[in-house]
């Protein structure tokens, strides 16, 4: 096993993530074409991944724990939830996903879990049933994490906002960071509402860090 | 030190008479010790003095009038304990099969032979040991002799719960004691008489250990393997006698080195006749049943008939038939046969729910492999086919012990019921983790064989064969993986409200499921000097050339595989330790009632969670697979031999 044997293994080893990664991000850009979108940046894949890296963990039981999801701002991940909305909101939200408007540029991802997620994305008022629920996801979300409450109704309950069972705004049950207002909210606003609320994100980062070294 | 060898052979047989008067557990636990012990100890110092002066062939035994003689009266005895206890039971096809066979042989050995011109008896040696007959040597001391180690600990346990059995534990002992004189026999015979001695012996024993527990469902089992074994004996016996008579050949050393000088050709008839033989013991497919119906058998006598010797007996005859395989309409056969089964039975696998079950399909699977490389008779599949064997035999056993284990603590063997074994029972979740990557994952042996396999089949000679293979090794592979992983994932997955198993496992027990794990990492880290030094070696004897099969590169990335394994979980475990992490409940669809089981859904209902894996019993059931691919094998088989042996004969 000569020098140059283990030369060359050692460039297999660190290259072969790295060309991964492009290959990925390389592929993410040819399917949002394809698709008529703009689609992330090639180097997305490794702003996820420093995102990853930098976040707190998250574990369900000790021996399952996980690096889970900074430059933050490069990489924001959206946890979506419809609380007790009248599910226009939600349609302008998903609208942003689409060609017309293509968040995944922002290198946003919709994920379906919560520990995945920086950004929790509510639409809809508060209602008693749904209170628990989106207090469970927001503590299952892992640090830091920002919540932006989309359409009026999340800001503050609305027009429902005197009916019996609705408690209010999703400020009624976890702190709020961003309010975008509309009925229904215009995807413009929601994606507005995103990059503040990437803003928010990198500072509560800074934040934690600061707090860490004096620690 | 040749006497080490008969002693590995005969030994056996006298710690068996010895396990059949032990009457309690502390004196059997002394004689399996003690035999192990020796045996092992025998085996490591033979093949370290072998590898020290040279690893040089050698023939022994030229001579050997009183010992034929005895092997005679040993195949009668075989032959009325057949016949008794086929009458006893009712099923008079086995008497018909073993009188058959035994009476051919018996003649072609007292009259036959002697109207053979040219023919000079007690020339010819018996015995011939060369590295693959060491690396054989070494899995039977060595695993085998554990898995006997293992049953000291499981035998107690099992009748403890299964109090309906009477307790034949002496038999059994002594049972599995013959078995491995018999492997021992089997590698080392170069005579083909006296190999099929002791294949007889295989056969026959097997059958008394699936039958142990006397049920009904045993008896119907061990006599399923029976038949299937005296079918493939019947071959073997066929393909001697034709041996004597058209080629005046006795002995396999003597049958390889004649097709190296003068092609393979001339000995297709016989060959495919072994063969045959070979593919009943090996389980492949329409031969599959009896291996499954093996699994009613107490668990040490699945890992020993599974994993290290009986199967690997037929698949060791494939590996040394393979010169006389290439490019021929045998080696079509079994390399057709083989292939076929890999894929076939690794489909059946994912519907199982029985993890011994399992671990039968993904052995006939594996064998399956084998055989096909086996089949093809190159240099790089018999490299791959050897490896295979090794790995094969490690944690094959690994995985056996660890079921039966586990069966016996929590009183389940079913995959489903393994849920977070990583937090009830870490002793034992480990080493079957290890177990199951040894299967399946990278960096481990079993991939790299398997890599080597579907190159070499790329480069096959003939062009539809090879095609047909890489048909079979690719789609085999994937479904190997799904079962596999499968199974991985339950134990890994964690339940909530698991609770550390307080049941305890048997010192003993404990002991060999960890010597085979620490031997299945050992294998993977040394393995490339294992090919350098002994297959290469191995391969250069029989085929007169051997190229690496692996490049020095790929094995430095293996490496780095390999610490990149355990560098990743002790990484994860200090980065943890240096920022505990914050616990959250588990995501449900709903809210979570704060168990982690439970959660209420959006119309307020209370609703359990349980997650289970998919069996796709609609797409690849037994029902639906096993009868016709059962008949398409058949019919590979017939057309082949139909074929081979109508021209010949």
């Amino acid at each position: 096993m000569s020098a140059a044997n283990i030369a060359h293994t050692a460039c297999y080893i660190l290259l072969a993530p790295l060309l991964g990664g492009l290959m990925s991000g390389m592929d993410r850009i040819i399917s949002a074409r394809m698709q008529g979108r703009q689609g992330p940046p090639l180097l997305q894949p490794f702003y996820d991944i420093i995102k990853l890296f930098s976040k707190e963990t998250v574990s369900v039981k000790n021996i399952q724990v996980c690096f889970l999801v900074s430059k933050l701002g490069r990489s924001p991940w959206i946890m979506h939830y419809d609380a007790a909305s009248c599910n226009g909101c939600d349609i302008e939200v998903l609208a942003c996903l689409t060609p017309v408007y293509d968040v995944e540029r922002l290198g946003v991802i919709n994920t379906g879990n919560p520990k995945h997620a920086d950004i929790l994305l509510i639409t809809g008022g508060v209602n008693n049933k749904c209170a628990e629920v989106v207090k469970q996801i927001y503590d299952q979300m892992s640090n830091p994490k920002v919540v932006v409450a989309v359409g009026i109704c999340a800001c503050n309950g609305g027009v429902f906002k005197d009916a019996y069972n609705i408690k209010g705004g999703v400020d009624t049950v976890i702190p709020v960071d961003v309010y975008v207002p509309g009925c229904a909210a215009r995807p413009e606003s929601i994606i507005d509402g995103v990059v503040k609320a990437v803003k928010v994100l990198e500072e509560k980062n800074e934040k934690r860090l600061a707090e860490k070294e004096t620690e | 030190m040749e006497n080490l060898l008969l002693f590995l052979i005969l030994f056996p047989f006298g710690s068996a008479v010895l396990q059949s008067v032990s009457v309690n557990n502390t004196l059997r636990k002394i004689v399996t010790y003690v035999s192990s012990v020796a045996i092992m100890a025998a085996a490591i110092v033979f093949s370290v003095w072998w590898f020290a002066n040279g690893a040089q062939p050698i023939a022994l035994l030229s001579n050997t009038g009183i010992i034929d003689k005895v092997m005679m009266a040993g195949e009668i005895f075989l032959m009325v304990l057949v016949t008794v206890l086929s009458i006893k039971h009712k099923k008079y096809y086995a008497i018909v099969l073993s009188v058959v066979q035994s009476v051919a042989l018996l003649w072609f050995e007292l009259i036959g032979e002697k109207s053979i011109a040219h023919f000079e008896p007690a020339e010819a040696n018996h015995l011939y040991i060369d590295q693959l007959t060491v690396i054989m040597i070494l899995i039977i001391a060595v695993v085998g002799t554990l898995i006997t180690v293992y049953a000291c600990g499981y035998m107690v346990d099992y009748h403890h719960h299964h109090t309906e059995f009477k307790d034949r534990r002496r038999f059994f002992f002594s049972m599995m004691y013959v078995f491995l004189g018999a492997m021992f026999g089997l590698v080392m015979s170069s005579s083909l008489t006296w190999m099929y001695f002791f294949w007889e012996i295989t056969s026959v024993v097997s059958f008394l250990l699936i039958g142990y527990t006397r049920t009904d469902e045993a008896v119907n089992n061990s006599f399923k393997a029976l038949w299937m074994n005296l079918l493939g004996g019947c071959g073997f016996c066929a393909g001697i006698i034709i041996l004597g008579f058209n080629n005046q050949i006795f002995d396999l050393q003597d049958l390889i080195q004649k097709s190296v000088l003068m092609g393979n050709a001339a000995f297709v008839a016989p060959v495919i006749l072994l063969a045959f033989a070979a593919l009943t013991k090996s389980a492949q497919l329409p031969f599959s049943k009896w291996l499954l119906g093996a699994m009613v058998a107490p668990t040490p006598s699945s890992a020993l008939l599974h994993s290290a010797t009986m199967v690997k007996a037929g698949v060791y005859l494939l590996l040394r038939l393979a010169p006389l395989m290439e490019n021929n309409i045998a080696g079509t056969m079994v390399a057709l046969i083989g292939g076929f089964t890999f894929l076939v039975t690794s489909m059946l696998a994912i519907t199982v729910t029985d993890a011994k079950k399992l671990l039968a399909y993904s052995t006939i699977s594996n064998l399956g492999l084998i055989t096909a490389c086996a089949g093809l008779g190159t240099t790089t599949t018999v490299w791959a086919g050897v490896f295979l064997v090794i790995f094969h035999a490690v944690s094959k056993s690994l995985l056996f012990q660890n079921v039966g284990a586990i069966e016996n603590l929590t009183g389940s063997r079913e995959i489903e019921d393994m849920h977070s074994l990583i937090i009830r029972f870490p002793r034992l979740a480990y080493p079957l983790i290890i177990g199951i990557a040894g299967m399946f994952l990278a960096p481990f042996g079993m991939l790299v064989s398997k890599w080597a396999a579907l190159r070499s089949f790329l480069e096959a000679d003939d062009k539809l064969v090879g095609i047909l293979l890489v048909l079979f090794i690719c789609f085999g592979s994937a479904t190997t993986l799904y079962y596999w992983a499968k199974w991985l994932a339950k134990i890994l997955s964690y339940k909530p409200q698991s609770t550390i198993c307080t049941n305890k496992l048997s010192a003993n027990q404990h002991l060999s499921i960890l010597v085979h794990s620490f031997m299945m990492l050992a294998l993977c880290t040394v393995f490339p000097l294992i090919s350098r030094d002994i297959i290469l070696p191995y391969l250069v004897n029989v085929f007169g050339y051997a190229s690496e099969v692996i490049s020095e590169n790929n094995i430095v990335v293996m490496i780095f595989m390999l610490v990149a394994v355990f560098v990743i979980p002790v990484a994860t475990g200090i980065v943890i330790k240096k920022s505990p992490p914050h616990h959250a409940h588990v995501y449900m669809n709903g809210y979570n009632e704060g168990d982690d089981l439970n959660f209420k859904n959006s119309f307020g209902e209370d609703k359990r969670i349980y997650l289970t894996n998919w069996y796709m019993e609609d797409w690849f059931g037994e029902k639906k697979l096993y009868i016709p691919s059962a008949a398409i094998a058949t019919a590979i088989v017939v057309i082949c031999l139909a074929y081979s042996l109508g021209g010949t004969l």
